[in-house]
């Protein structure tokens, strides 16, 4: 139990300081696939519900504990949708999905109180909606505080069913990216954060291809939403191939939207999903206090191998210096209760010859 | 907790602790004040004597590896640096247990103090204490719980420095009073699962050389401890403070050019304070706690006789709270086997 302590005066000892750190986040296709087993075959890294409104990706099998929630992916229309109807699988529940999203981002118009749609462009001025949607919410585990503005990339493939990132054409793999936000601008705030538009890109410098959105990414948030006309025109129609328990099925992404679950259109997405990478940033609120060492302080200490027969070891004589030697600081509250400890990587040595200042950052 | 990196630029590793987490949860997180630790290093290293120089004296302290700070709030600062006005002390008090005087308890030869519970009755209706005197040979070193009329810890602080300087009532003045490293309290750190209570010396007491004789004597007087508060340092245990008195035992060069106050002080120099202390065994301890945190149906000493005991060992810190001074003492709470 120290005895000495030295008042910290938090006007002139401590200050407070921000910092964005940012994080590179390549979520590779291999997870989206889906076919992480566990070793003993009873799990995937892709988890279903019984209510059959989303999938969620795991990085690992989802009954273990080391796994990650990393996504989770669903798809939706607006009930002013072509596909909306009650004949429609899961009408309701793809209404449903899209509304939830919808007004939780972007809120209600002023006017009729209804609910804003998704729209390829930063005005929302109802000009370019996207009725038709795939939603792929990222964990806050992923995207941390916000994904940082200009970072986000999507590659989608357009082949076939069997090989949708057909490597012999170029034309089979389309990214999209949000290349015209920056932390400047470039974006739209609404009540649900700020939002920036997807747009088909290419080339290693990234241009756009056409000056349409194809989809927006929601950076507080953490959601991406893309237009579900970006698969119109895969290869051969073939987003859903042979779904589950329907043999020799082939639908394309509008037929799917009217006659697949939730689950099966998920399902076909992830077949069809390549690299996803962005930035994510975390804001570091930091306290630094300036523990202050003076020359005529701290220069003794009550370890008790500092003596022999209560002789201090390191003087043979009294006007020797005294010396000690810092490894730790502890910061106290009034009732000297160590409310944080801080280890310095060496012994620092103290002597009434030199002062110094440790500099002692609590993140927050 | 492992060992910092230092191969390059001295980092520091900070961390809250658990009462700092709970204080920010409560709302109650206020950092007012800061102490330094130096708890890794071992001043023993210091080679006055290294055959390259001054430079060399602190080159293996200087290598110490550091481990990470930890959360826990008993193990990062247990002393800690300390200020004093002056720059040219050559000694800091020591402290010590008393084991000279009659009523001071010693150590028994497993290190451990024993504090018997007085309503623990052998099945032929002797006591705890009794039976133990019979197995450890005597009775030096049981306290008996919340009795203060027999066996007491007596703790001594001072310089044990021998005869440079000698334990005169000028050197006190000279190089205790003087310095500032009177202990006028010590704080006892208890667990207060097992111990209910710390006594500390009333206003009566006095340990002082007896005229003419060469001899000394402890009048002893007991009050509760001031001010039992949760420890700040160890975990689940309690804080008491108790008064230290000025220790008026002094050099007493007898007939035989001896000096005969090393027979009743255990400081072999210029002495400080003391302080006695009773202790009181919690009454609620149940048999499960004997099994969980003890032992039970042991045997003790030589074994003098066949009778087994139930025990608890525990420990009680006592520290100065000018110096910072501080001490371990092994206690063994023992009643007879249940």
């Amino acid at each position: 139990m120290p005895t000495t302590y030295e008042t910290l005066n938090v006007a002139t000892d401590s200050t407070t300081t921000k910092t964005i750190l940012h994080e590179v986040l390549p979520l590779t296709g291999t997870l989206a696939s889906g076919t992480y087993d566990s070793p003993d075959g009873t799990s995937f890294n892709i988890k279903n519900y019984t209510h059959g409104m989303f999938q969620s990706v795991y990085d690992y099998p989802f009954l273990s504990s080391s796994a990650n929630h990393i996504y989770d992916i669903t798809i939706g229309y607006d009930e002013s949708s072509q596909f909306s109807g009650s004949t429609s699988t899961q009408n309701s529940k793809k209404i449903n999905i899209y509304n939830q999203f919808a007004q939780i981002l972007l809120g209600y118009t002023e006017s009729a109180n209804t609910v804003r749609l998704f729209e390829n462009d930063l005005t929302l001025d109802n000009e370019g909606v996207m009725q038709n949607v795939f939603v792929i919410p990222f964990s806050r585990l992923i995207t941390k505080d916000q994904v940082k503005k200009g970072t986000f990339s999507m590659t989608l493939g357009t082949g076939s069913y069997l090989n949708p990132f057909n490597e012999s054409n170029a034309d089979s793999l389309i990214k999209l990216q949000d290349l015209s936000a920056s932390d400047q601008g470039g974006t739209t705030p609404t009540i649900g954060g700020d939002y920036g538009i997807l747009y088909l890109s290419s080339g290693s410098a990234p241009t756009k291809l056409g000056d349409n959105g194809i989809g927006a990414v929601f950076y507080q948030a953490g959601v991406a939403v893309v237009t579900a006309s970006v698969l119109d025109n895969i290869a051969n129609s073939e987003f859903i191939v042979n779904a589950t328990g329907i043999a020799n099925l082939s639908q394309s992404v509008d037929q799917a939207l009217t006659g697949s679950s939730i689950t099966a259109s998920c399902d076909a997405l992830r077949n069809r999903i390549g690299n996803i990478t962005f930035n994510n940033s975390t804001e570091i609120n930091s306290t630094i206090y300036f523990c202050r060492l003076p020359v005529n302080k701290f220069n003794y200490s009550s370890n008790p191998t500092y003596t022999l027969g209560s002789k201090i070891r390191v003087k043979n004589v009294a006007s020797d210096l005294p010396v000690s030697y810092v490894t730790t600081v502890g910061l106290y509250n009034a009732r000297n209760e160590l409310l944080a400890v801080a280890k310095l990587s060496e012994p620092l040595k103290k002597t009434p010859q030199n002062e110094m200042t440790l500099r002692v950052r609590l993140d927050y | 907790m492992a060992f910092l990196d230092n191969s390059g630029d001295i980092i520091l590793d900070a961390v809250l602790t658990d009462v700092g987490r709970k204080r920010m949860a409560q709302g109650q997180f206020s950092i007012s004040k800061f102490a330094i630790g130096d708890d890794e290093i071992d001043y023993a290293l210091y080679n006055k004597n290294h055959p390259s120089g001054s430079a060399y004296y602190d080159l293996e302290i200087l290598q110490t590896p550091i481990l990470e700070a930890f959360t826990q709030i008993n193990a990062n600062i247990n002393y800690g640096l300390k200020s004093y006005a002056r720059q040219d002390l050559l000694y800091l008090p020591s402290i010590k247990m008393n084991n000279l005087m009659g009523r001071a308890v010693q150590t028994s030869s497993v290190g451990v103090t024993y504090l018997a519970d007085p309503n623990s009755f052998a099945s032929d209706d002797v006591p705890v204490t009794t039976k133990l005197t019979t197995d450890l040979g005597s009775n030096l070193s049981i306290m008996i719980s919340a009795d203060d009329s027999d066996k007491i810890l007596m703790i001594e602080t001072g310089l044990d420095s021998g005869n440079d300087p000698v334990g005169s009532s000028t050197n006190q003045s000279n190089f205790i009073i003087a310095n500032d490293l009177l202990e006028n309290n010590f704080t006892v750190s208890y667990n207060s699962k097992f111990i209910s209570q710390v006594r500390g010396p009333d206003g009566n007491v006095d340990f002082s050389n007896v005229t003419g004789t060469g001899a000394a004597s402890l009048t002893t007087g007991f009050i509760g401890a001031d001010a039992t508060v949760s420890s700040t340092t160890v975990g689940e245990f309690h804080d008491a403070t108790v008064r230290g008195v000025l220790n008026r035992v002094y050099r007493s060069v007898g007939s035989g050019g001896s000096d005969t106050a090393l027979n009743y002080s255990v400081m072999r120099g210029p002495r400080g304070t003391f302080t006695l202390l009773g202790l009181s065994i919690n009454p609620d301890i149940p048999t499960s706690d004997y099994q969980e945190f003890g032992k039970t149906g042991q045997t003790q000493g030589s074994g003098a006789s066949t009778q087994t005991y139930d025990y608890i060992d525990t420990s009680i810190f006592v520290t100065g709270n000018n110096t910072g001074v501080s001490m371990q003492i092994p206690i063994r709470i023992i009643r007879i086997a249940a």
